[in-house]
């Protein structure tokens, strides 16, 4: 191991009562939720871990996803009760309930820019529906019925254009201009999809241990294979070059510059002892945080030649790492619900 | 590896055989376990307090074109979230469709490190329409791999069919599946211990059903003699009892049962057997076995799906005689091939 590793020092740490199932920063950076598969939902005071609001049982049987909607005034979660909810943060009182169309909802995504008169649009994925919602949580539009289950929900390119990757298929879908959806064929089970921010590439992480990338510019494809287990991991550098996958006890990270990483090398950053369970790019630095099932985490940059900056080990084995908006704390979760802040020194 | 891996059962069977009623009864039953249901899209139980998933079949291979390493995306899915609850279920139903191929779904529980981690296939359970499975026998592949699969067969429907023809039907089933029980139902009423825990893919209880088991094995080498070698009133009268149409199928999903004194040589059958399942893992549905094998004290026992063999010495033979006993099950097996092939390999 290398000894010039830089400490860690950790901020502070709370625990939900099972395994935690989502992790996201408010925009402001202010403050933290997590959910858990026993049905809490907490927010915490992101700088010292003050509980600001606990929901016991937010979703019966589970929350599977949370998001803030942009303007972090509202938290929407979802669950294996088959319903969406949205909270009011600051109060942390519900406003809104609605069933998503299966029994369990997994998928949340604010668009991230205001679409029309609705404003921000949520995206609620559940069995092989995807609903839309305004700010409000009315309903925006007619709900999307798959044939398949859904893998993934994204809005992706200005933030306005609709991504679902089912089984086998990812669907694109511009919701300001007019024209077509665009489909992109899967033939292997898609459990994640990404796209570049600058939207030329779209990467699916399979069941079969596999990548596969589309140039969305050309149509031309490509497959990575050789994982050794399942590509639930795959996050973008702001910039558009670096794509970072788990898929293995190491990550890797592929120079996705000019043709894209076709024939190229990639990076492998090896720390961990397990798989990869969680990824994640600063989003205005150039850090990138992996966690893994043996409870490690690791904070690279992944271009440097002494790559690894740090590294730190939480109770149980990670379930997500999240950098707030700034890049200056680190939320790591555990499969035991425990949830640590930390920083590097 | 955990010992306390959440049991699976998976239920099969043609539309309208009655896995519906079976599932009800399950869940219904006062027995305090918390079970999880993995339901086919068409499915449509609803019992309160249970929790039912809807799932669609995405069949994925795992290396490309090889059917034995074809496994079930969508449970691969579902079980992975049920893992991850710590108060984690007492055990998991999986009902197919009624045109679902059995193998993918078994093949999961052995090929993805993550189910195997968490889950333990128990058993397959397969829902027959005592009234129906003529027809469906004679158009339906799907129904004929079901049973194949099959540690439990539910001859259900009993009340709606003569004794005569229920014998006739049971007595073929037996002679496609002579490892599974078969038991007759009405409105798949049954002792659930006879359908859950019931450790059909354990090593442990590999051949407990060896009594039998072993006197089917023996029918069929019977069977077998007379078909090869000489054409005797049996066998003739065997004819008069099955029409034209039985017979043509009872050809495609069959067993084989091989029954042999004597010591194996362990080069010669790990030579054999990879051949075999390398060859023929497509066309073997399920195999288990107790081999005596050369130099070794214990007895080694086996089971598989397909291509995929789990195995290992379980006892001593002690003052026991040294016996081979094996059974295969599957579509267009060569029975003269098998038996040879397997007394090649003894010492």
């Amino acid at each position: 191991m290398n000894s010039k590793l830089r400490p860690i020092a950790f901020k502070w740490h709370a625990k939900l009562n099972d395994f935690t199932t989502a992790l996201a920063w408010s925009p402001d950076g202010g403050r933290v939720a997590v959910s858990s598969v026993s049905g809490q939902v907490a927010i915490y005071n992101g700088e010292n871990g003050d509980v600001l609001h606990l929901i016991e049982l937010a979703h019966e049987d589970g929350c599977d996803a949370i998001a803030w909607r942009p303007d972090g005034k509202t938290l929407a979660t979802a669950g294996r009760d088959g319903k969406w909810k949205l909270w009011d943060a600051e109060t942390g009182k519900i406003l809104i309930e609605h069933e998503a169309g299966a029994l369990w909802a997994e998928h949340l995504a604010w668009s991230t820019k205001p679409i029309g008169e609705q404003g921000h649009l949520l995206a609620v994925g559940a069995g092989n529906k995807v609903t839309l919602w305004n700010e409000k949580g009315e309903s925006a539009e007619e709900p999307i019925k798959f044939t398949k289950t859904v893998a993934d929900v994204a809005w992706i390119l200005g933030g306005t254009t609709l991504a679902v990757a089912t089984s086998t298929e990812v669907i694109v879908d511009d919701l300001v201009a007019d024209g077509d959806a665009r489909k992109f064929v899967a033939k292997d089970p898609v459990l994640k999809m990404v796209f570049s921010p600058s939207g030329k590439w779209l990467m699916t992480g399979n069941q079969d241990c596999s990548v596969h990338v589309w140039n969305t510019d050309n149509g031309t494809e490509m497959h990575m294979r050789g994982y050794a287990a399942k590509v639930r991991q795959l996050v973008w550098h702001r910039g558009s070059r670096w794509l970072a996958a788990g898929g293995g006890d190491a990550v890797s990270v592929w120079d996705c510059s000019g043709r894209g990483p076709e024939g190229r090398t990639p990076m492998v950053l090896e720390w961990h002892t397990d798989l990869i369970s969680a990824l994640h790019y600063q989003p205005e630095g150039d850090w990138l945080a992996s966690g893994a099932r043996d409870g490690g985490v690791a904070i690279w940059s992944p271009t440097q030649r002494n790559s690894q900056i740090s590294g730190a080990k939480i109770s149980s084995g990670v379930t997500h790492v999240k950098w707030s908006p700034d890049g200056k704390l680190l939320a790591v979760t555990g499969e035991d619900g425990e949830v640590q802040v930390l920083a590097v020194e | 590896m955990s010992t306390s891996r959440i049991p699976v059962t998976v239920i099969t069977g043609f539309l309208g055989a009655g896995k519906t009623t079976l599932l009800n009864r399950i869940l219904t039953e006062k027995h305090g376990k918390r079970i999880a249901v993995i339901e086919n899209e068409f499915g449509e139980i609803g019992v309160d307090n249970q929790l039912v998933i809807q799932s669609d079949e995405e069949i994925f291979e795992l290396n490309n074109g090889c059917i034995c390493c074809r496994v079930r995306g969508d449970l691969i899915r579902i079980l992975a979230k049920l893992a991850q609850r710590r108060d984690k279920f007492d055990s998991v139903l999986i009902e197919t469709t009624g045109m679902a191929d059995p193998g993918p779904v078994a093949q999961t529980f052995f090929t993805d490190e993550e189910v195997k981690e968490s889950f333990i296939l128990d058993g397959i359970v397969t829902v027959v329409d005592a009234k129906h499975v003529g027809l469906h026998f004679d158009d339906t592949r799907e129904v004929r791999e079901q049973i194949g699969f099959a540690d439990v067969i539910l001859l259900n429907k009993e009340d709606l069919v003569s004794p005569e023809e229920f014998v006739k039907t049971e007595a073929r089933i037996k002679k496609m599946n002579p490892m599974a029980k078969v038991y007759r139902t009405k409105d798949a009423a049954i002792d659930l211990n006879k359908v859950l825990n019931i450790g059909g893919f354990d090593l442990k209880r590999a051949l407990e059903l060896e009594p039998d088991f072993l006197k089917e094995v023996e029918e069929h080498d019977h069977h077998h003699d007379h078909e090869e070698h000489d054409h005797d009133h049996e066998h003739g009268h065997e004819h008069e009892e099955h029409d034209h149409h039985d017979h043509h199928h009872d050809e495609d999903i069959t067993s084989v049962g091989i029954s042999t004194p004597g010591d194996l040589d362990e080069k010669k059958l790990s030579d054999w057997l990879g051949t075999l399942l390398r060859t023929k893992g497509q066309d073997i549905f399920r195999m288990k076995g107790v081999l005596a094998v050369k130099g070794r004290s214990m007895r080694f026992v086996f089971q598989g799906v397909h291509m995929l063999m789990d195995g290992k010495p379980d006892r001593e033979w002690g003052n026991e005689p040294r016996h081979n006993t094996l059974i295969f099950i599957g579509r267009n097996l060569d029975r003269k091939e098998l038996n040879e092939g397997f007394k090649s390999c003894l010492a």
